[in-house]
């Protein structure tokens, strides 16, 4: 089989700026900022004659520098002037400037299996919906709350639901524009408002089904729901706006939703001095007819007084051990 | 001197002015007429001034049975008119004030505490001596911080002639707030003559301590007489009173002590309060050792606990069978029968309005029994308050109304500092009371220093109707867990709905 190399220039997205194909034992290939070179670059930190690349017998490159001051390097090693290396392949870095350099030698691994990506395809209904459904549950609070002047309230929920969902996917779009190359608004703008709506809508159902059921679990399943919906969704933006490798991709999406919990319950439990004053009233209040859970007698309802007295002795304990009083061992 | 004080002694000037262009006139009607306590102090250049405010006295208080009388601190008792009381009338204001101060200048101290070994004070206040054996009298809440934190704390004397030393604690009434203190050394101050009667409203007074540590200063002003609320007594003065005053003596005309100063109703001026004199004579029989030297901190800290709950039932407590008052126990509103009047000590108020806001109607009822006692300086245990507030829609949507009612029920913002008490623990259900279904919220805490002292609160957000609903806050202070849920147990029970 003939020798045979290509040689890709990148861009600083990785996108291929011009490519090269050489064939034939002994074939040489001269790269520097010179236009006598066979690929000149236009980078500053690149020698007039910086490398030189010749095709070997058994298909592999010889990779030569020519004795230039910022060398050629690959993998973070610099390559020696007077030996050079030889290569089956692999990224080479002369001054600022990417070289992919691949030859037949290179195991190619089976084609990628053919996946729709349905975010992408659907970015357009999908934005629509999820932003129509953050807008009416922006509207719906308000009315909830200001039954005085809704449509002043009602304006006022859905002008700021607009600006929370344009400052998230700007943000992410930017993000995006900067490590691939492209805004992608529309898809992170579907993903924000997705999540804001599952948030805003989970919440209220969470609420109904608090007050119907009077089951105490269900708090701590939708605070788990809630988490898997943050991290899904920061692994998605992270997943169209950066070049990383999926096991970095889940692991730093990770890391949303735990330093969003451990940052709200830093604030909420324990910067907040009214610490002391805070009680838990209970799922919220709904209209009677919602309630499915039967009420409990007043009578067993204040039985078990001793096991609030004990939670109440325990509150203090734990709180001389945070704070000790002086001398309260004396 | 406080701006006020200077105004209220420029009128009295100006009134004596007049009184005394009018003289022989019709000047017997003036002290009763004007409604300025501080013309009580023009009447000297008035004709016969002693019994023209003795009458106008006896309009407003019932006569006292029989004359009052003295008792000085070993229990001696002398007949009131035994007591020389200088002719006023023949003194300028400012003279008579400064008679007073001058003769009780030398048994007064400063009373200062300071943490460790620090030379700047933490907090001060004012005593004064009483009775032979060189025991000092001032407010509990003055010495409450070394009585707590015996080894944390320390408390000095300074007295008129600048000696300065340690004074030792040796018997507290925490529901009185008063204290008894002792230097370590005798310091043969003159002792104040004390008085057991309470002076007849009207009468002229004065006040002695260290306001804001700028000095022994004086401030001249009027006893009006016993108020209560069934289970406390003071004497309430109408002069200045500030803090740093706490403990000073509150002496009467002829410069007797009738009270202790205690405290002032924050946010208005000249309205302060003083403890009975008849307090100190118990306490002063109590007074045997130093508690430091016989008592653990922790066994103090128990002590004090003790004290505090000692009048808790009269707190919590039902009407006695017998004594039922007249008024109903309970009110209604909207359908809804709350608790009100629940013990003696217990007061409401009403208020509501016709006019709809926000699509809610509202009254609120207010209850509470100002019986709180200081433990500590920013400390009052042993009080009990709620408040019922009844909504009813006008004109909106059950998911709406529903909305309003979490909302007033989640604006309540239940008080305590970090420093005295321990978080809450809660309890809450929906639970059937008599007549309609609520949600309930029972939250306790503990005090961080007494752990026989709990805080309790309670929520009840009625959920039996979509135009209806009532909202009720229960606090109680600083009281013994049994006692206190009892009190809710009957608070609870006592709720009714009848449509």
């Amino acid at each position: 089989m003939d020798a045979v190399m290509l040689v890709e220039v990148l861009d600083d997205h990785g996108d291929v700026l011009l490519r090269q194909r050489i064939s034939g034992v002994g074939a040489r290939l001269q790269v520097g900022r010179s236009l006598f070179c066979d690929i000149p670059l236009d980078d500053p930190y690149v020698a007039p004659e910086h490398a030189l690349l010749t095709l070997q017998e058994d298909g592999r490159v010889l990779v030569k520098d020519l004795g230039t001051r910022n060398g050629t390097r690959m993998g973070g090693k610099r390559i020696d002037a007077h030996h050079g290396r030889i290569i089956s392949g692999g990224e080479l870095l002369l001054g600022r400037t990417r070289l992919r350099v691949r030859t037949a030698e290179q195991q190619l691994t089976p084609e990628r299996l053919f996946r729709r990506d349905v975010l992408q395809h659907h970015r357009n209904a999908i934005a629509i919906t999820g932003v129509l459904l953050c807008l009416v549950f922006a509207a719906f609070a308000a009315w909830m709350r200001s039954p005085g002047e809704v449509t002043q309230g009602v304006v006022i929920a859905v002008l700021l639901a607009m600006v929370a969902l344009g400052i998230w996917a700007g943000v992410w779009a930017l993000v995006s524009r900067l490590t691939v190359g492209a805004w992608q608004l529309r898809v992170h703008l579907a993903l924000a408002s997705v999540c804001l709506a599952l948030w805003g809508w989970g919440y209220w159902m969470y609420s109904l089904g608090a007050f119907a059921l009077q089951w105490r679990q269900l708090g701590v399943v939708m605070t788990v729901l809630a988490g898997i919906v943050a991290w899904v969704i920061a692994w998605l933006h992270l997943h169209y706006a950066t070049r990383l490798g999926r096991a970095a991709v889940l692991s730093l999406a990770l890391l949303v939703p735990m330093l969003g919990g451990g940052l709200w319950w830093l604030v909420d439990l324990q910067l907040d001095p009214r610490t002391v004053n805070r009680v838990v009233q209970g799922p919220h209040i709904h209209p009677p007819r919602a309630r499915v859970a039967a009420s409990t007698d007043l009578g067993d309802f204040l039985t078990d007084v001793a096991e609030l007295k004990r939670e109440a002795n325990a509150s203090r304990q734990r709180s001389l051990l945070e704070s000790p009083i002086l001398e309260a061992n004396d | 001197m406080s701006p006020a004080f200077v105004r209220a002694l420029l009128r009295s000037a100006r009134l004596a002015l007049l009184a005394s262009l009018a003289a022989g006139a019709v000047t017997g009607a003036e002290p009763a007429t004007s409604p300025q306590p501080e013309a009580s102090a023009a009447e000297p250049s008035a004709p016969a001034p002693g019994r023209d405010a003795a009458q106008s006295d006896a309009d407003e208080a019932p006569p006292a049975a029989g004359p009052g009388q003295i008792v000085t601190e070993e229990g001696q008792i002398i007949p009131v008119e035994e007591i020389e009381e200088p002719d006023l009338a023949e003194l300028p204001l400012s003279n008579a004030a400064r008679v007073r101060l001058d003769a009780a200048r030398d048994s007064v101290v400063l009373v200062r505490g300071f943490v460790g070994d620090a030379a700047s004070s933490a907090f001060h206040g004012t005593g004064f001596a009483v009775g032979d054996e060189g025991f000092i009298v001032t407010n509990y809440h003055v010495v409450s911080d070394a009585v707590l934190h015996p080894r944390r704390y320390r408390l000095e004397y300074v007295t008129s002639d600048n000696r300065r030393g340690l004074l030792q604690v040796y018997a507290v009434d925490v529901r009185n707030d008063l204290a008894v203190v002792r230097p370590r050394e005798d310091l043969d101050l003159p002792p104040l003559k004390v008085r057991t009667d309470i002076p007849r409203a009207g009468a002229r007074a004065y006040s002695i301590g260290f306001p804001l540590n700028l000095g022994l200063t004086i401030t001249e002003g009027v006893a009006n007489g016993l108020v209560g609320n069934g289970l406390d007594q003071r004497i309430h003065y109408t002069g200045a009173i500030n803090s740093g005053m706490s403990g000073g003596p509150a002496l009467d005309a002829g410069g007797t002590v009738y009270g202790v100063n205690v405290s002032v109703v924050a946010g208005r001026q000249l309205v302060g309060f003083v403890v009975p004199a008849r307090h100190i004579g118990p306490l002063l029989r109590r007074a045997l050792q130093p508690l430091a030297e016989t008592r653990s901190p922790t066994q103090l800290r128990g002590m004090i606990a003790q004290q505090a709950l000692a009048y808790e039932h009269a707190v919590l407590d039902p009407w006695p069978q017998d004594s039922q008052p007249r008024t109903t126990l309970t009110q209604e509103i909207f359908g809804y029968q709350l608790p009100t009047r629940m013990g003696p000590v217990i007061d409401c108020t009403t208020t509501g309005s016709s006019e709809t806001q926000r699509g809610l109607q509202t009254e609120t009822v207010s209850c509470s029994a100002r019986t709180g006692m200081l433990l500590q300086l920013d400390l009052e245990v042993g009080s009990v308050s709620f408040q019922h507030r009844v909504v009813r829609a006008v004109g909106l949507h059950p998911m709406q109304f529903a909305q309003r009612v979490n909302d007033i029920a989640a604006s309540y913002q239940r008080q305590g500092l970090p420093r005295h008490v321990a978080p809450f623990a809660c309890r809450n259900a929906l639970v059937s009371l008599d007549g309609f279904d609520a949600r309930i919220m029972t939250c306790a805490r503990q005090y961080r220093l007494f752990s026989d002292l709990y805080d309790l609160a309670v929520t009840v957000t009625s959920i039996n109707s979509t135009e209806r609903a009532v909202v009720s806050q229960l606090d109680l202070r600083g009281v013994s867990f049994e006692s206190g849920m009892g009190f809710v147990r009957r608070y609870l029970g006592t709720m009714q709905w009848t449509p």
